[in-house]
């Protein structure tokens, strides 16, 4: 069977289950985000932008990190499984993934010059054929090397250092004789790519990377990538150091402690993102602009601490082994990310405090009194399960809003933001007070208590937004 | 268990079913797939709730959200039981640290991973090891604490012949130190570990 025939099957089986779900407002929708998404990039273009000499090196390493995570050609576990190991072409199985990948990397490469200096129409090609002949490369690399993902990292690596390196001028205009020669050095690696593509080995296709990120974008669901992404984090990792001996819930406490400690790089990002809202503060800088970044990085903060917590939630056999209730488990696992929470934000505060004039020692406690409230928000977010595409569609003036990913995405942040009012008005209005921090500490405390002592089944809001959408989308 | 009903998915799976346990008795539940084995086993840890009936444990129903239950009860119920953040031996250390020290005779975490073949993998990743490894490692887990009843689904699953042998002898132990065991399994030999009852679509 040729596989061009068996995709057209896959894919006339895939939409007989589908029907109608390019429906004039999904249509409508995807119209109206790239419009939006275009719009966007426009008007960064506008801004003060990023020197040519930076921004090229860098698209450059984040399109080779991407490559040597992703692949760059991977295949669903299903179609990797049954298809590709079947006797089809897998230059025809390919071309479809190869075209998506040349794709990606030219408008990598014209995203690149629109987010620096007011682009030409000869920069832009220039650019565009160079994303496509990294794209290329990297492919050509995959299906080549036996050890493409390291040296993929390594040439990621060294447009990084370039990145970094580079003077920051924006005086580069190469002349139509260079980008003749990317032109066709891009030309000539895709024909010799799609040329070997047929040699391509199943071990090289079989990254999980790929397969996660295809089947993460198959269901829509950032719960499963999330998941898929702390399994491969732990897998073949040394576990170095030694559970302490502490006796008791306290044992719990020490488990958590030393997972965070056993990935360091989730230290590392806790102790980054604290740079986050004080590089943002700053004269001129508009509220909403660093109260967003303050929730993000606030949340992503006290996130890295709940990797148990996901787990407990989704596997209730090791709380039976250790004989205790989920309820308990979770109070006890609360430790690490209020203690995490509140220092970081503590620490945050203060350092936007500095940067703003503010009451620093103010800042300092205001900050602190949050950290149950972020505790919160990221116990709930790690507790999510998986997004619910069965949820009635919202329409509204802007296109029809699926309410699931919605719901998911929105279940941690309300409870932090909630929890957080207090220090988010403070920080909107640069004024840190004392009578602040005890207001906040009580909520914080409030929030957290609550979330840890409800009944399972007592108050569901998800259902309760579910009935109502039903009933509006009935209407 | 007197006269338990009890639905998976709406529909009845174990109906009219009564059963009395005593410390140091063993329950082995024998029947086809879908005969309500593992629905019955769920209803009595307290996960799924029974339509009709009373399951009491020491004296109180059945309920996973209360510690005492929780603490009398062990489940090994379905697989993944590790962490992916701990070593097979701190997986054992962890569950008797959390729950204490148990009563004389009971298994050191040590003589535990000797006894069921992980010594050698002590400082591996769950991740690391092969399926019947891992169900060596949650039966470490379940027989790491002290608790009044077992309740064990399929056991045996993954488990080559020497680790079936081990189980039993684990088993025999823990009803010798007063424990109470129910157990469903396809393995005849531990089928000899207590009382058959053999169940037909509830």
């Amino acid at each position: 069977m040729k596989a061009a025939e068996l995709r057209r099957w896959i894919r006339v089986r895939r939409l007989r289950g589908a029907r109608g779900r390019w429906s004039a407002d999904g249509i409508y929708t995807v119209v109206l985000s790239a419009a939006f998404a275009v719009l966007a990039v426009a008007t960064s273009a506008r801004g003060p932008g990023i020197a040519l000499t930076v921004a090229a090196p860098a698209g450059a390493a984040l399109a080779l990190w991407a490559a040597a995570t992703f692949g760059p050609l991977g295949l669903s576990r299903p179609t990797l499984m049954w298809v590709a190991t079947g006797p089809v072409s897998r230059r025809d199985l390919l071309l479809p993934r190869l075209t998506a990948v040349l794709g990606v990397g030219g408008t990598t490469g014209l995203l690149t010059v629109l987010v620096s200096h007011a682009p030409t129409a000869g920069l832009l090609v220039l650019a565009a054929a160079t994303g496509v002949l990294l794209a290329g490369v990297a492919a050509g690399i995959q299906i080549t090397a036996r050890n493409a993902t390291p040296i993929l990292r390594t040439l990621a690596a060294g447009s990084l250092a370039a990145a970094l390196l580079m003077p920051r001028t924006a005086a580069l205009a190469p002349g139509p004789a260079v980008t003749g020669v990317v032109v066709a050095a891009a030309l000539l690696v895709v024909v010799g790519v799609v040329a070997r593509l047929d040699r391509i080995r199943i071990g090289a296709l079989s990254g999980d990377g790929a397969a996660t990120l295809i089947n993460g974008i198959g269901t829509a669901d950032p719960g499963l990538l999330t998941r898929a992404a702390e399994e491969r984090r732990w897998r073949g990792r040394t576990l170095r150091g030694r559970l302490p001996a502490r006796s008791g819930g306290r044992a719990i406490v020490a488990h958590d402690v030393l997972a965070y400690l056993r990935l360091p790089g989730r230290v590392a990002l806790t102790v980054a993102l604290g740079a986050v809202p004080v590089i943002v503060a700053g004269p001129g800088t508009s509220p909403t602009v660093l109260l967003g970044s303050w929730a993000v990085a606030a949340l992503l903060a006290a996130g890295q601490t709940t990797s148990n917590v996901r787990h407990d939630a989704d596997r209730p056999t090791p709380a039976r082994l250790l004989g205790l209730t989920g309820q308990h488990l979770l109070a006890l696992r609360s430790a690490l990310p209020t203690v995490v929470a509140a220092l970081w934000s503590a620490t945050a505060l203060a350092l936007v405090a500095a940067r703003t004039g503010g009451d620093i020692a103010a800042a300092l406690v205001l900050g602190a009194a949050s950290g149950p409230a972020l505790a919160a928000g990221a116990l709930r977010s790690a507790r999510r399960s998986l997004v619910r595409h069965d949820y009635p569609l919202i329409v509204t003036p802007m296109g029809v809003v699926p309410s699931g990913p919605f719901l998911w995405l929105a279940q941690g942040p309300d409870l932090a933001l909630l929890g957080s009012l207090p220090l988010l008005i403070a920080l909107a209005t640069a004024t840190y007070g004392w009578l602040a921090s005890l207001i906040q500490a009580a909520m914080a405390t409030a929030v957290l208590a609550g979330f840890l002592t409800r009944r399972p089944g007592a108050f569901r809001l998800k259902p309760l937004l579910h009935r109502t959408a039903t009933v509006i989308w009935r209407l | 268990m007197l006269s338990v009903a009890v639905a998976y998915r709406g529909q009845d799976v174990v109906a009219g079913f009564s059963l009395e346990l005593t410390a140091g008795q063993a329950v082995v539940l024998r029947g086809r797939n879908g005969a309500g084995k593992s629905t019955l086993l769920r209803a009595v840890c307290g996960v799924l709730p029974v339509r009709s009936g009373t399951i009491l444990v020491d004296g109180s129903a059945a309920d996973e959200t209360r510690a005492d239950f929780r603490r009398t009860v062990c489940a090994l119920l379905d697989d993944a039981a590790w962490y992916p953040s701990l070593t097979v031996m701190e997986h054992v250390e962890l569950v008797r640290l959390v729950a204490g020290d148990p009563p004389p005779g009971w298994w050191t975490p040590v003589e535990l991973a000797a006894t069921l073949g992980l010594e050698d993998l002590a400082g591996r990743s769950p991740a690391q090891l092969s399926s019947g490894q891992r169900q060596r490692l949650a039966l470490a887990m379940a027989f790491a604490r002290s608790s009044r009843l077992l309740l064990l689904d399929e056991p045996e699953r993954h488990l080559d012949e020497d680790g079936r042998t081990v189980l039993g002898a684990l088993l025999a132990r823990y009803l010798d130190l007063g424990g109470a065991v129910l157990m469903a399994t396809h393995d005849p030999g531990l089928s000899t570990a207590g009382r058959v009852v053999d169940l037909d679509r509830g």
